[in-house]
């Protein structure tokens, strides 16, 4: 997202304006979405949890002060309601085939969401982040405060542990 | 350098996915099925990934939407409550409104039951008007006008919600006169279970009779309800463990107060700079909250506690801090209100109107905050009702450490990242930015470290302890980590040791050194840790190290862990006497199962070293590895040379000069095998030591270990089952760090003086260890012999006499230089001077 609109967007919620909001929203879904289906490992949870972590934000977000770090400050918020949701469902992350609904369903890629579920969960983030916002290594190391060389690193690892996940599995 | 083969390639091919590969790996591509194949593969799930996104857009927009409508909501609610008083302060109004409800409510009210009374006026008063009785009621207490606040509780012409109001500030300012009024509309309700105007009257009546100690037990409801919860809790081991909630955020607990503060005060004696025992401070502060100085009725001789919890919700706003005092059997306590809470003085006579909640649970008071009436009251429900104790949270061994250790200090990092995350976070990226745009602020690369070590800790530990245990001659501290489940932190503590062998290499290590350190291989804990530091490479150097290198750097953090044996020790030792050359003696010995393995390894090292110029260069270093084999040969052992030339680009800096003071332009190591030992010393004469430790190799091993570090392993807990374990010696470093800063010209004080020569005698060193418990959980030990403290302080003693002393010097001859320098010019210059004109005269005559 463009840091200069970011950063009015950002000042206008500091003066009560919703609609503002909307916009961060629109533009931070996809991320903070991925942050959560990536940890918790169910879709519709995922929804619950990323919605959330918006409304947290919005009530908390007098706390910000500095606009231009909105990104990974939702993230941070995102991550923290999963571990919550994950200790209070006193599990850990599966089930990424449990959705709510049958459309679009992940049952579509049996072979990867099972290979997803075996990824170790620092890589499933980064590669589901990746894959959910563009493409784009920058984006993601604003949202996890990195840089983007520890990004294309880690996207890295994950690509691979991913393959041998899936030829372990037989997908050779 | 080796030539790269295929799994060198589909190391590198997972960064090149979806853009053009290296001229070299296309090459090898092109020649080659097997990594064709894979990078094909590799593709394939690239466009899976993409397709698999694609179909969950479905799902991003769903949240977007439900935020969207949900923000909507509340839009509309807040417009209608423009009409009066604009939003902001309708806001604080409403807020407050709905402590005061909760307030009156405590004991007998839930949610719904408030949901309910809500709609007992609805449509009968206009959202207008509604805001305007509110803030009248509002203006009412802050004046304290009792009768004003009555006469609402009277008036018809108010709503419920304002009557409820009214009666909760009538509550608050404890007026018994609002009684009757109160009365009135309590009788209304009399069917009620949930009268809140009898709440009301509750809480008045507490505040009435409100005592210290001296007044008596009376039977209440909730005295009965304690009862039951003492006979519940008794069957427990540590009843304070078993009152303290699950999701405890953090928790202070001292066990035996007199004893444990007593044993701090006795190993404080004579090294505190503070006259005033500890136990006296402690005390005083104790008497400061329950306003006693007698400490009547309070057991200082039971278990003490303070910690923090977040109730009826997650946000900072629902923390309580409570105290947990012990209490004597037969001590009477304040008379309770229906809820089991008391309000009592606490500040004493120096300042009486200092109150306290209180509520006694077992044999414990648990004390808070006044304004957290209605958590409190909740926190003691959640405690009757048993929902989980801390107890249950720690697992048995940590419990046992709890209740045993003298003082032991909690905290919960997942629950506290909660509660705290979106204000810290907030915090810390405000920090981030802030430095960032400093001009002399600390690189962006040491910042993406620092941040990165701590989004570690938050996101993979699960709680952290420290327990203290003093004692005369020495204090042990030892922290615990338990790392949340499925994360590479658990994988690094997942594996205890346990195999009943310990450190056969400890022998090598040797006395009078600054650092000792023994480490035994546990393979998933070198291998998590090998990782996470090359993550956390990758944050430190950004741009200025390939992705080839990091992958190179993995291969042989592997290689080394796969080909090393059980034991390695490391002995690090300051030589003073080292005049012009590297003046550190450091030997390095570890079993090493594949000798070809391990060699191979050690020299991909070096070459990667040294292909990383550009990277030292960027921190200021020219640094370059060489190794030379067969230098030398003692007793059929052929002895290599690893040769390092070490020099700042730059000498002039302060960071220049430190470098070419330690390293003199370069080092040299002598390397050698022998019998499945790997040897490396380095030192002023490494040539001998490397003898010396061949020599003691061939013999079988040292028979025993140094004194210096077997006296210090004496105050660790079981240091034979340690993953690691080692000796510090902070006067050693002292002295060193003085002697650098004296061969750099280092000028330590405003007055330019040098760093005074001290060599104060040691024979003591901090001793610590480190083992993995297993499933998730580490502990790391620290031994701080008494007598250790007692040198250090007489260092400091030393070093500020000295100081003192220069200073005198510098001033007493500053003085001097300044006084001949003013006799020089009375006796050549100054025509005027008295003296001179007489002796002029004397001669005329």
């Amino acid at each position: 997202m463009d840091t200069n609109l970011q950063e009015n967007l950002v000042a206008d919620i500091c003066k009560v304006d919703k609609s503002a909001y909307t916009m961060l929203v629109k533009a931070s879904a996809s991320r903070v979405f991925a942050i959560c289906f990536a940890t918790v490992g169910n879709r519709a949870d995922a929804e619950d949890i990323a919605q959330q972590a918006f409304l947290k934000g919005y009530s908390e977000i007098g706390h910000l002060r500095d606009s231009q770090q909105f990104e990974p400050w939702i993230a941070r918020i995102a991550k923290n309601l999963c571990i919550d949701f994950l200790r209070r469902e006193n599990r850990k992350t599966n089930g990424l085939y449990e959705v709510a609904d049958g459309s679009n369903s992940p049952k579509e890629y049996p072979e990867l969401t099972a290979a997803l579920e075996k990824l170790p969960q620092q890589y499933r983030v980064i590669l589901l982040l990746y894959y959910f916002d563009g493409q784009s290594t920058e984006s993601i190391a604003q949202t996890l405060g990195t840089s983007r060389r520890a990004v294309h690193t880690r996207i890295s690892r994950a690509r691979k542990q991913l393959r041998q996940i899936l030829e372990a599995m037989g997908d050779v | 350098m080796m030539s790269k083969n295929c799994n060198d390639f589909k190391e590198q091919m997972a960064g090149f996915v979806q853009g053009d590969l290296p001229a070299e790996i296309a090459e090898h591509i092109e020649t080659c099925q097997s990594c064709r194949s894979y990078f094909e593969k590799l593709r394939e799930d690239d466009k899976e990934l993409t397709d698999f996104a694609e179909s969950m857009q479905g799902a991003v927009e769903r949240v977007a939407d439900g935020v969207i409508s949900s923000l909507d909501n509340q839009l509309s609610e807040e417009s209608v409550n423009t009409i009066t008083k604009g939003a902001v302060t309708m806001k604080t109004l409403l807020r407050k409104i709905a402590v005061a409800a909760v307030i009156l409510l405590i004991g007998t009210v839930t949610i719904a039951v408030l949901h309910n009374t809500v709609f007992k006026d609805s449509g009968a008063v206009k959202v207008a008007e509604h805001g305007e009785q509110l803030e009248e009621i509002e203006k009412l207490f802050a004046a304290g006008d009792v009768k004003g606040l009555i006469g609402i509780l009277e008036n018809d012409r108010y709503s419920y919600k304002a009557k409820l109001a009214a009666a909760n500030y009538l509550a608050q300012l404890g007026d018994d006169s609002a009684i009757a009024a109160l009365e009135q509309l309590s009788s209304a309700e009399a069917d009620s279970t949930d009268n809140p105007f009898a709440a009301a009257i509750a809480v008045i009546s507490a505040v009435g009779t409100t005592t210290t100690s001296a007044e008596p037990v009376t039977e209440s409801a909730a005295d009965t309800q304690e009862t039951v919860v003492v006979a519940e809790i008794e069957t427990k081991s540590d009843q304070l463990l078993g009152l303290l909630p699950g999701d405890t955020l953090f928790c202070l607990r001292v066990n035996n107060f007199d004893v444990a503060i007593g044993g701090l005060d006795q190993y404080l004696t004579g090294v505190s700079p503070i006259p005033i025992g500890l136990s006296m401070l402690a005390r005083i502060q104790l008497a400061g909250l329950v306003g006693d100085p007698a400490l009547t009725g309070i057991n200082t001789q039971g278990n003490f506690a303070v910690f923090g919890a977040a109730v009826d919700g997650n946000s900072m706003a629902d923390m309580l801090i409570v105290w947990a005092l012990p209490v004597s059997p037969d001590a009477n306590f304040a008379t309770a209100d229906a809820n089991g809470v008391s309000i009592v003085q606490s500040g004493g006579a120096a300042k009486p109107d200092k109150k306290m909640l209180a509520t006694r649970l077992g044999e414990f008071v648990f004390m808070t905050s006044p304004n957290g009436y209605d958590k409190f009251v909740s926190l003691r429900k959640s405690i009757l009702e048993n929902t989980g104790s801390l107890a249950g949270t720690l697992g048995d061994d940590e419990a046992n450490t709890a209740s045993t250790e003298p003082i032991w200090a909690y905290a919960n990092i997942q629950h506290c990242s909660g509660v705290f995350g979106p204000v810290a976070t907030a915090q810390l990226e405000q920090m981030k930015a802030q430095l960032k745009k400093m001009k002399d602020g600390p690189p962006a690369a040491i910042m993406n470290f620092y941040f990165g070590v701590l989004d570690i800790v938050m996101e993979e530990e699960e709680f952290f302890t420290i327990s203290i245990r003093p004692q005369a001659n020495v204090c042990n501290i030892t922290a615990s980590t338990q790392a949340m489940p499925d994360t590479p932190m658990a994988k690094m503590f997942s594996t205890a040791l346990g195999d009943g062998t310990s450190n056969k290499l400890l022998g090598y290590l040797d006395d009078e050194a600054i650092f000792n350190v023994g480490g035994r291989k546990n393979v998933a804990f070198w291998e998590e840790y090998a990782m996470s530091q090359f993550d956390m490479m990758s944050l430190f150097v950004d741009s200025n190290i390939s992705e080839e290198a990091v992958t190179k750097m993995e291969q042989i953090a592997t290689e080394l862990v796969a080909s090393a044996g059980d034991s390695g020790i490391v002995s690090f030792k300051f030589d003073s006497d080292a005049e012009g050359m590297f003046p550190f003696s450091i030997k390095y010995a570890f079993e090493v199962e594949d000798q070809q393995k391990w060699n191979i390894a050690i020299e991909d090292a070096i070459d990667l070293w040294n292909s990383g110029a550009e990277f030292f260069s960027n921190i200021g270093v020219e640094g370059k590895y060489e190794i030379e084999h067969n230098v030398d040969s003692y007793r059929d052992v052929s002895i290599d040379a690893i040769k390092c030339s070490m020099k700042a680009t730059d000498p002039n800096t302060e960071f220049g000069k430190m470098m070419d003071a330690m390293y003199k332009g370069g080092v040299d190591y002598k390397v050698a095998a022998v019998d499945g030992l790997w040897l490396s010393i380095l030192d002023s004469n490494s040539g001998s030591a490397m003898y010396d430790a061949i020599d003691q190799v061939k013999s079988g091993g040292p028979s025993e270990i140094a004194p210096e570090f077997a006296t210090a392993m004496r105050f660790i807990t079981e240091p034979n089952s340690a993953d690691f374990v080692g000796t510090v010696n902070i006067v050693r470093y002292l002295n060193m760090a003085g002697a650098m800063a004296r061969s750099m010209g280092a000028q330590v004080s405003p007055n330019g003086v040098m760093m005074p020569e001290i060599d104060v005698p040691t024979n003591s060193n901090l001793a610590f260890a480190g083992r993995v418990i297993g499933d998730g959980k580490m502990s790391y030990e620290i031994a701080l012999p008494k007598e250790h403290l007692l040198e250090i302080k007489a260092l400091q003693e030393m070093m500020t006499q000295k100081m003192m002393e220069a200073q005198q010097q510098a001033a007493v001859e500053a003085e001097a230089a300044a006084a001949a320098a003013e006799a020089n010019s009375v006796d050549v210059n100054d025509v005027n001077d008295p003296c001179s004109v007489v002796v002029e005269a004397d001669a005329n005559e």
